[in-house]
């Protein structure tokens, strides 16, 4: 099992974790670092990392995305996470198909629809969050090379507008490009982030596997710091870490569970279908 | 020669957008589409729709794009065969398995906007792999569209009319978490568009967007090249889909035909078919804040369409009543080929009685019309 740790601050690479995965400015829903620091930080650390390009990359975008893989290419970078086939065309160029990792969020449903890209001969793909833990299962069964988060605020919206913007100027207030969603009817927290590639809206619990995670052996798991702070992250790494040296830690969960709440175990459990019956 | 594609929820829907105008129709079948609730099509629908389609030159594409789980996936061969026996045009489609068994079997496919499909290198991709069109993320600008449309080499498909979702087509769960409902999987419960407070803002929100117009862009997509305009709306009115697909229709053919247009005449003429209020989506660049509905009610009820034509025989017409409406209302029948106006003077109902006043919606009555109508016309009450 390879715990992946997508960082929001660069302390944050010297944690007991197995890879880091950096944002950048292609990236959604991250921290941006620059090539200079993803350089830094490769050589700072002995660990594999990985950066994040898993944005929608529009027309005009094409020649600044493949000069930045230009240059991450000449780097020792572990892999790259992507979502538009833009940039699986570009690294096709620059011989990086093996170091590509498919992330399109909601779209890896089918374990044919993730062999169908792995065919390609990329490196790893990750599945779609509203995936229930039974197909999850299964999909470590049929495919050989997937990535699940196992630990973070889980997204469920990715739109291109500036709608805090947007609202703020329809209505005349402060624009604050960040903060919490709540429907009318139900007494639930989405936080909410505007940034340069458009809004993106995140489930109000945080996503756990503590359960989960002695099934996930095969499985490439990620702890998504987005949102989260320092503290948290650090503290839930120690968890993660001692789960892996004794799964039934029931010690890990009633320490977690007396520091904080707000857990979820997102769509594990929760099977979502065509209508409600 | 441009496109007109028209949407269509069931097989009436989809003989008057043929009729009105539209050069090709998408319809969802009963299995591996979005929009399940008017996906109304069973195999032997999309047969008869098919062959009513092929007999009058036009071509019908059939939706099969959700994004299946590996529980959705048995049938699919059978599915995918069926509808290449019946003749359909193209599918549509967004997950990469539908996608290569389609063409593996000789389908035609289309690359649904649920891809979210927005540059010339992810067209390259599936354009090598076979895929035959492109239909347009809804978030690429006119000068995108352009400039795609000349670095690639296949067939893009733009929206031009109708609903559109406020993120990224496919990138959103919002529905799946709030309600279990799937939204890749046609169970979308359009959680945008309910009401939200932002921090402790008092204003109560809709996320939403307004729909799609992209009327006055029309001439722009027709000199870039775009292969096919699309309307969207398959849980629309037999009145919206007459209306709008006619409106498009007359737009094109006079642009194509003079190099001129009227658009204003043709942004009133969409109006006619449904009061909610649009924008112009991404086409302009990034929506600001005049497109968001927010709490602006978006649907008022539009009384206009007062009636649709089942024959006409020695000066009347039978009609199937819609809205109300009396003796003396300016009335105008609307057909696939004209807009004629007259005043509504005799109105007869089923007992053959003359009546002043027609109340009751689906009720079949005579009217005079001086002039001879045609099944299928639309009477439509004129509003200054």
């Amino acid at each position: 099992m390879e715990i992946i740790l997508s960082v929001s601050n660069l302390n944050q690479v010297g944690l007991d974790v197995d890879s880091f995965l950096l944002g950048t400015v292609f990236g959604v829903r991250n921290e941006v670092f620059s090539l200079e620091e993803i350089a830094k930080t490769i050589e700072k650390t002995d660990k594999p990392v990985y950066v994040n390009m898993d944005k929608i990359i529009h027309e005009d975008e094409l020649e600044s995305c493949e000069k930045f893989i230009n240059e991450l290419s000449k780097l020792d970078i572990a892999g790259i996470y992507y979502s538009d086939m833009a940039v699986y065309e570009i690294a096709k160029l620059y011989n990086l198909l093996d170091k590509l990792v498919l992330n399109q969020h909601t779209l890896i449903t089918s374990t044919d629809d993730c062999r169908f890209y792995l065919d390609l001969g990329i490196r790893r793909v990750c599945l779609a969050r509203e995936l229930t833990f039974e197909e999850i299962i299964e999909f470590k069964k049929q495919c050989s090379d997937i990535e699940i988060i196992i630990h973070g605020y889980l997204n469920m919206f990715y739109s291109k507008r500036k709608t805090l913007t947007n609202y703020s100027n329809n209505y005349k207030l402060d624009n604050e490009k960040k903060g919490y969603l709540r429907e009318e009817i139900r007494d639930e927290f989405y936080p909410v982030v505007e940034d340069s590639t458009g809004t993106h809206i995140f489930q109000d619990k945080i996503l756990n596997s503590f359960n989960e995670l002695e099934n996930f052996s095969d499985i490439s798991c990620r702890i998504d710091s987005f949102l989260l702070d320092s503290k948290y992250v650090e503290y839930v790494v120690d968890i993660y870490n001692e789960l892996r040296k004794d799964f039934n830690s029931e010690n890990a969960l009633r320490k977690y569970k007396e520091k904080y709440s707000n857990l979820s175990s997102g769509f594990y459990y929760k099977k979502s279908t065509y209508m409600k019956k | 020669m441009i496109e007109l594609l028209a949407p269509a929820g069931d097989l009436e829907k989809l003989k008057i957008a043929l009729l009105y105008g539209a050069d090709a129709v998408y319809i969802g079948g009963k299995e591996f589409s979005l929009r399940a609730r008017s996906s109304n099509f069973t195999l032997d629908d999309i047969e008869e729709a098919v062959s009513y389609a092929h007999n009058v030159g036009k071509r019908v594409y059939v939706t099969t794009n959700i994004l299946p789980h590996d529980e959705d996936l048995p049938g699919l061969d059978d599915y995918l065969k069926s509808l290449r026996n019946i003749g359909v045009d193209a599918v549509i489609c967004a997950s990469p398995t539908i996608i290569e068994h389609a063409i593996s079997i000789g389908l035609e496919v289309h690359l649904s906007t649920q891809a979210s499909t927005t540059n010339s290198k992810a067209i390259s991709f599936w354009s090598r792999r076979g895929v035959k069109r492109i239909v347009c993320a809804r978030e690429m600008t006119i000068p995108e569209i352009e400039k795609v449309n000349s670095e690639s080499n296949i067939d893009l498909e733009v929206f031009i009319h109708g609903g559109m979702c406020v993120s990224y087509s496919g990138r959103c769960t919002l529905s799946n978490y709030m309600t279990d409902r799937d939204a890749n999987r046609g169970g979308c419960a359009h959680s945008c568009r309910w009401n939200y407070q932002f921090n402790d803002n008092s204003d109560i929100f809709s996320m939403s967007s307004k729909d799609l117009n992209a009327c006055h862009f029309v001439p722009k997509l027709i000199d870039i090249g775009v292969h096919s305009l699309k309307i969207e709306g398959r849980m629309k009115s037999v009145y919206y889909i007459a209306t709008v697909v006619n409106t498009y229709r007359r737009l094109i053919d006079e642009y194509i035909e003079t190099g001129e247009v009227n658009l204003d005449y043709y942004y009133k003429e969409l109006q006619k078919a449904e009061n909610r209020l649009t924008a112009t989506g991404f086409l302009e660049g990034e929506p600001d804040s005049t497109a968001h509905l927010y709490n602006m009610r978006s649907e008022k009820p539009i009384q206009n369409f007062i009636g649709y034509v089942l024959d006409y025989a020695d000066g009347y017409a039978t009609i199937e009543e819609r809205n109300k409406f009396q003796v003396g209302d300016k009335a105008e029948v609307f057909s696939p080929t004209e807009i004629r106006e007259f005043v509504i003077k005799e109105i007869i109902d089923s007992n053959n009685e003359f009546i002043d006043v027609a109340r009751h919606p689906k009720e079949v009555l005579r009217l005079k019309i001086p002039f001879e109508v045609k099944r299928h016309s639309i009477i439509r009450k004129v509003v200054k």
